[in-house]
Order: structure tokens, then C-alpha cells, then sequence
């Protein structure tokens, strides 16, 4: 049980770093758009997962939250691990 | 893809495998009274056509966005306004007793940050499987474990209920509260080892009742008085006939209370006219117009309604694909309540059932009230459907039984 958790807990954490070093595209949490202070700026539509190229410059990307994604991976895979185990193995051992 | 994609998966898996694990702790939990460790195979096939049903529902706008653009948007939105604020606001506690079904999916928000709405759709299938568990185990006390495992069956797999489950609403947690009452009025019922036990969990059972639809509250309690009544009854006089006695003031006071209701409270009844009254967006069943404000409409509104509730949407009612993917469940659910007629006409009237068949009466009485949709009334009978899986799966075993007992006499004789 501990080693499978164990394991589980690995896989997701370099899962989760290997998609979160190779994911193409950042989500765009911010966009500050050119405005005259008193008028207004229609946008329509969300601007994730791409910025329309016109805001493109005047958009902000976070930086990547790597640390917070790699910890939910760990998490993710071990609990996933751990409740699969928990849930089949004494079916398994059933006659 | 994005980054946050990532972060919204790692969460649902998260989710996912505490609501696995809570349920797999619920089920040994209940393992020595209601014989639910039996059930995991209808667990497992319940959890996989629900997460089934949150696919179709996605892949297919015609039958998922009429129901997640209406309702599901504005709890949705509540749900992100008070995530928003401090866990100190009172408004937690307000939304925790209104709308009791936003908390969760609120504390998620607050915990993980915006994670989309698959974790939450994971939570309500937890709960409505929660809530299977709990009903099996009280079928499981009033009829063994085949019981259980036939109640569980019905329960995991009937298709309305597998598709509302995934839905942000509040069918699951409803379901969940009327699991826990029902399985005290049981217990009060039988009345075996502590007669205060179940008096804690009837009242958790209310209070979500409460906390998600608080008008179905006053006819759940009603319910509730009526099983304490009826087991008094039961021990004094012979059960048949205060079963006759208990039937017969419980629909003098329907009639009374009908009459009684706008003179008494007049504000109540105005705000159940507005109600009734207003047009539903999206509502496309509707129902043909009702006036309760008189004594006479009222308790005509009670007795059509309900019969609404029961046969409508008719199977014939095909106007869109939503429509025509309900006509499974509706098919089903006639099929499952002419199979509790016939058995209880064939079987008679099983005294160990009436906290159930009470519950299910007064609950039916109390959807019928407020129906203005026949589409609605479809959501609503999911409650009704979980409550009708005690009495089925507890007389389906012992038809079963009484046959296997038939054939073993042919093949002996």
C-alpha cells in the first residue's frame, strides 16, 4: 500500500513537471488594455487560452506556476494510488 | 492547452479520489447494519455511468446546456461570489443555511482557486452516491442483504438520477438529507437499541432538506411526525387498524389544511401563487395554470399536481433532444412504479415499509405544490425515485426469495 502510494505520489509529481515545462501556452490571467482614463474599451469574448494578437503586446502572462502544479501532481498521483489500491485490492482477493 | 488545464485536472483527480475513498469509508462504515460492503459493485457501475453522463452531457450541447445554462449559471455565480469573500463573512453562514448545496463547491473554490466545475460535478456524484450508499443500508436492515444489493442496483443505475447527479444543482445533497431521514424513521420504526439514536441523524437529514429545498423541510417533518405517530399507534392497537386510522386523519388534514391554509397564512399562499405564476425561463412542458389562493383550488392544485408529477412528461412529448433522452428515464420510472403496485398488490401491504411509503407520500405532495414545469417535475422525482428503492428492493428480495423457494418444492416434489 505505502509503496504503491509511494509510487503513485512520483509519477504524478513528474507527470506534472514534464506538462508543465512542455505546455505551449501560458493562461493569460491579466490584460491590460491602452485606454484613455474615461473611456471605455469593449472586449468581447475571453482572452484565454490566446490573446487576440491587437492586445498581444499589452498582455501579461504570469509566470508559470511550476512549484504549485508539481505539489498538486504529487498529491494528485499518490491519492489517486492510494483509493484505487484501497478500492480493488480486497475485491481482488475475494474467492 | 494551457497551464491551466493542468491545474484543473490535477484538482479533479484529487477530488475525485477523496470522494472514492470517503465512499469506500461510508460503505465499512455502514458494513455491520445495512450489509453495504455487498454494494460495490453497483457503486462502481453507478460512479462510471455518471461520469458517463457529464461526457454526453458535454459532447452534446442539445441535451446539456438547456439544464446547465439555467440554474447551473446562477449557483455557479454564487458559488464564485462567496468563495471571493473571507471565511468570516456571514454570509457563509446564510448561504449555509438557504443554500446549503453552494458550500462545498464554494469551499473547493476557496482551497484550490478557480478549478473549473469538474471537481464539482465529482462532489455531487459523491454525494448522490453517498446517498445510495445510506439508502441501501437501510434496505439492507429491513430486508438483508440481497435487499440492499437490489436497492443499490436500482438506485446506481437509473438513468435521470445518473444524469442529475453530475449536475450543479441540488438534487444530490437533497438526496443525501432525505437518505439520512429516511434511515431514522427506520430505525425509530424498528425501534432496536437506542430509541435517542436516530434522532441526530433525522435531524442532519432535515436540516439539509432545509438547507436545500426549505418547503420540501415542512413536508419531510410532517412525514416524520406521522412514522412517530404510527409507531405508537402500531403498539397499541392492531397495525392494520391504526394504519386505517393514521391514513384516514392524515387526509383529513390535507383537506382541513387546504381550507384552512389562506385563511391562516395568507402570505404564505400569495407567495406560493407568485410562484406558480412565474414564467419559468427555459420552461418549455409548462404545466396548465393552478390557483391556490381558495381552500377548493389548493387542494385541487395538490391532487393534479401530483398526478403531474407522477405521469408527466408523457413519452409521446418529443420537442428536443433533451426531451427525447428523457424518455428512457420516464419509461423507467413508470416501470418502477407498476412493479411496486403489483408487488404490493400481490404481496400486501408490508407494515416494516410504511416509513418510506409515508415519506414518499408527504415529499410528493410537496414537489406537486410547487410544480410549474412538467420538465421540473421530471428533476424532482430523482428524490421520489431514491425513496421508492427501499420498498422495491425490499420486495423484489422476497418475491425472489419465495420463488427459489417455489422451484425448490417442484423439484423436490
Amino acid at each position: 500500500m505505502r509503496r504503491t502510494v509511494t509510487a503513485g505520489a512520483l509519477l504524478g509529481l513528474v507527470v506534472a513537471l514534464a506538462l508543465a515545462f512542455a505546455m505551449p501556452a501560458r493562461q493569460v490571467r491579466m490584460a491590460e488594455l491602452p485606454a484613455r482614463p474615461g473611456h471605455r474599451v469593449p472586449v468581447y469574448g475571453a482572452l484565454a487560452p490566446f490573446a487576440p494578437r491587437a492586445l498581444s503586446a499589452v498582455t501579461a502572462q504570469h509566470s508559470p506556476r511550476t512549484l504549485r502544479d508539481a505539489l498538486l501532481g504529487l498529491l494528485a498521483g499518490g491519492l489517486t494510488a492510494g483509493a484505487l489500491v484501497t478500492v480493488i485490492r480486497p475485491i481482488r482477493r475475494e474467492p | 492547452m494551457t497551464d491551466h488545464w493542468l491545474f484543473e485536472a490535477e484538482v479533479s483527480l484529487i477530488v475525485g479520489a477523496l470522494v472514492l475513498l470517503i465512499l469506500w469509508r461510508l460503505m465499512r462504515a455502514l458494513d455491520g447494519r445495512g450489509h453495504t460492503a455487498s454494494i460495490r459493485l453497483p457503486i462502481g457501475a453507478g460512479l462510471l455511468l455518471r461520469l458517463l453522463a457529464i461526457v454526453v452531457a458535454a459532447a452534446v450541447p442539445a441535451i446539456g446546456h438547456k439544464l446547465t445554462s439555467t440554474d447551473e449559471a446562477t449557483f455557479l455565480a454564487t458559488t464564485k461570489a462567496l468563495a471571493a469573500l473571507p471565511l468570516s463573512s456571514s454570509k457563509w453562514l446564510s448561504m449555509g443555511l438557504h443554500w446549503t448545496e453552494v458550500i462545498p463547491w464554494a469551499l473547493t473554490y476557496k482551497l484550490f482557486g478557480s478549478c473549473g466545475t469538474l471537481p464539482l460535478r465529482l462532489e455531487q456524484i459523491g454525494l448522490s452516491l453517498g446517498a445510495v450508499v445510506l439508502i441501501s443500508a437501510t434496505a439492507g436492515k429491513l430486508g438483508g442483504r440481497r435487499a440492499a444489493l437490489i436497492t443499490a442496483w436500482i438506485a446506481a443505475l437509473e438513468p435521470s438520477s445518473a444524469y442529475f447527479s453530475g449536475l450543479l444543482h441540488q438534487e444530490s445533497l437533497c438526496m443525501v438529507g432525505e437518505a439520512l431521514l429516511l434511515g431514522a424513521l427506520v430505525d425509530a420504526w424498528m425501534r432496536d437499541g437506542d430509541r435517542w439514536r436516530p434522532l441526530p441523524c433525522g435531524l442532519v437529514g432535515l436540516g439539509l432538506i432545509f438547507g436545500t429545498r426549505s418547503y420540501l423541510a415542512f413536508f419531510a417533518a410532517v412525514a416524520g411526525a406521522l412514522v412517530l405517530v404510527a409507531s405508537v399507534l402500531a403498539r397499541r392497537v392492531d397495525p392494520m387498524r391504526g394504519l386505517i386510522v393514521l391514513s384516514a386523519c392524515a387526509l383529513a388534514a390535507v383537506v382541513a389544511g387546504s381550507f384552512a391554509a389562506p385563511h391562516v397564512v395568507p402570505g404564505a399562499i400569495a407567495g406560493l401563487q407568485h410562484q406558480l405564476n412565474l414564467p419559468y425561463p427555459g420552461a418549455n412542458l409548462p404545466l396548465p395554470h393552478a390557483t391556490v389562493t381558495s381552500g377548493g383550488g389548493l387542494l385541487k392544485t395538490v391532487v393534479l399536481h401530483s398526478l403531474d408529477l407522477i405521469f408527466r412528461p408523457y413519452p409521446w412529448q418529443l420537442g428536443s433532444a433533451a426531451q427525447k433522452a428523457a424518455v428512457a428515464g420516464t419509461l423507467i420510472w413508470y416501470l418502477l412504479v407498476l412493479a411496486t403496485l403489483w408487488l404490493t398488490l400481490r404481496q400486501g401491504l408490508d407494515a416494516r415499509l410504511l416509513p418510506a411509503l409515508i415519506l414518499i407520500a408527504c415529499e410528493t405532495v410537496g414537489f406537486a405544490l410547487t410544480l410549474v414545469d412538467a420538465g421540473e417535475g421530471f428533476r424532482h422525482r430523482v428524490n421520489l425515485l431514491l425513496l421508492l428503492a427501499v420498498p422495491l428492493g425490499v420486495m423484489l428480495e422476497r418475491w425472489w426469495t419465495a420463488r427459489g423457494r417455489r422451484i425448490q418444492t417442484a423439484a423436490v416434489t
